[in-house]
């Protein structure tokens, strides 16, 4: 399940492009789920672990993809770990409600990502008790907590 | 530092053009636009110069900074742009917002984070469009200063609640409109309180009426909610509400190039918005009147005269409010 903190967090990785220089791994590029996701955000082709194919920016390394490619690469793969998804676009907020489905972990939001118009199950680690299901409640708890204020009773469930 | 400034930044696979024409500009939108390619281009121009291959045309330098010495770097390059990519932690900060206040320098901000602290314009926040040649396009469009891109075919709204942002003047204007219509004019308390008292009133034809010089910080959720609840949320963000009492023109003796090219006038050193503009400018013109002698705290019966008061909604011509 996709866990959200709104704000700063201790030991979240704010700066995630620094993160994912020192830590990705060539084998991560060449999965599926990061050639996927290149194609979707960047609209880029993976030729092998060094090499990625952009329309614009022609033969490129991992390390110029997108902030948001980077940190969604490391959510996979780190999950025990929070990193910062305000440098990820709402082009990206599928791909985190689909790695949501497949694995728990926790990323922090220093704004309200628009997670479109379907139901979810995400839940608000500032209130544990909170899940917002759509984004009618997701919008009311992210205003909530980034204002610091306090949760609304009939959101908890 | 004040005036506009068209920037163009270039090299063999990329082109960005836009112009800068407040203290700070936002730049957001999807990954994988080329927001952070931006920022590199400018930096490696910043280390290497000409050699980079990376060509930038602006009339003020353009200086790329992060890390933990931008204190400092901010502080040894006035009368330049700066320009901050997403992953400085700092411009969250209070110090950030209190280095931007007073400060000779224009600020480029890539960043989506709620930032309550900076006055920014609602005017000012773009995304990136085009392949190879890259413009800013605003995210937030108007109709004459109704947000966001409403259907011209469902305005002038009927709001139930108007909703402003503090007790102030403007408030003290809408609430006597709000009391002879019989509609209920409620102050929200600071811009940041405008989504917790919309949300008092689900079912209710919600208009918002707030100074969009300083509503940049709010204006992603307040449009977020709007587009949840169709036609029931009027955005309507006049620059400030000084700024409409000087476009009505029911004060004498303005400059209209201050009202039109406020970018020409409004310094950074002495403004950290328009918002502080327009109010030194209409309390200015206004200080030898008795009747007509401006203040931010206590609107004068002048302003609530039936043939003032037409004439200011005049200018407010996306809501029905007579």
């Amino acid at each position: 399940m996709l866990r959200v903190w709104f704000g700063d967090k201790e030991n979240a990785i704010y700066n995630t492009s620094v993160f994912f220089k020192n830590r990705y791994r060539d084998e991560w590029i060449i999965d599926d789920f990061a050639r996927n996701v290149i194609s979707d955000v960047d609209h880029s082709e993976v030729i092998d672990a060094n090499s990625i194919n952009s329309p614009v920016l022609g033969n490129i390394s991992p390390l110029q993809l997108s902030g948001g490619v980077k940190a969604l690469i490391l959510m996979k793969h780190f999950p025990g770990k929070i990193f910062n998804a305000s440098n990820c676009g709402d082009n990206c907020s599928k791909w985190i409600l689909k790695l949501g489905d497949e694995q728990d972990f926790t990323v922090n939001l220093f704004h309200v990502m628009d997670f479109g118009k379907g139901d979810f199950k995400i839940r608000i680690l500032n209130d544990r008790k909170l899940v917002a299901h759509n984004m009618q409640e997701f919008l009311d708890a992210g205003v909530f907590y980034l204002r610091h204020e306090k949760p609304q009773a009939d959101m908890r469930g | 530092m004040y005036g506009e400034y068209k920037i163009r930044v270039k090299n063999s696979r990329n082109s960005y053009l836009f112009s800068l024409r407040r203290n700070l500009t936002i730049l957001r939108g999807e990954s994988g636009r080329g927001k952070t390619t931006l920022f590199d281009m400018i930096h490696e121009h910043n280390r290497f110069g000409k050699e980079s291959g990376v060509s930038i045309s602006c009339d003020r330098e353009l200086i790329a900074i992060e890390g933990d010495r931008w204190k400092e770097d901010i502080a040894k390059n006035p009368g330049k742009i700066i320009v901050i990519d997403e992953d400085s932690h700092f411009i969250r900060s209070k110090e950030f917002a209190e280095t931007v206040r007073g400060s000779d320098n224009y600020f480029l901000l890539i960043t989506r984070n709620y930032l309550e602290q900076l006055p920014i314009s609602v005017d000012e926040i773009y995304e990136l469009s085009g392949a190879k040649n890259k413009k800013f396009t605003a995210v937030y469009r108007e109709i004459d200063r109704m947000y966001d891109d409403p259907p011209r075919r469902y305005l002038p709204f009927r709001p139930q609640i108007i909703i402003t942002e503090d007790s102030g003047s403007g408030y003290q204007f809408f609430k006597k409109i709000a009391d002879r219509l019989g509609i209920l004019c409620v102050p929200a308390g600071g811009k940041s309180q405008i989504f917790s008292v919309m949300g008092q009133y689900p079912d209710k034809n919600v208009a918002i009426i707030a100074d969009g010089a300083v509503f940049g910080s709010e204006i992603s959720d307040i449009a977020a909610q709007q587009s949840l609840r169709p036609r029931k949320v009027a955005i309507y963000l006049p620059e400030s509400f000084e700024w409409l009492i000087l476009s009505s023109g029911v004060v004498e003796g303005i400059d209209p190039l201050k009202l039109n090219e406020p970018w020409r006038y409004a310094d950074s050193k002495a403004f950290m918005s328009w918002e502080q503009f327009f109010t030194d400018l209409l309390e200015d013109i206004t200080k030898d009147s008795n009747f007509q002698k401006y203040s931010k705290g206590r609107l004068p019966g002048f302003y609530n005269q039936e043939r003032i008061e037409k004439e200011i909604l005049s200018f407010v011509k996306g809501i029905k409010l007579g």
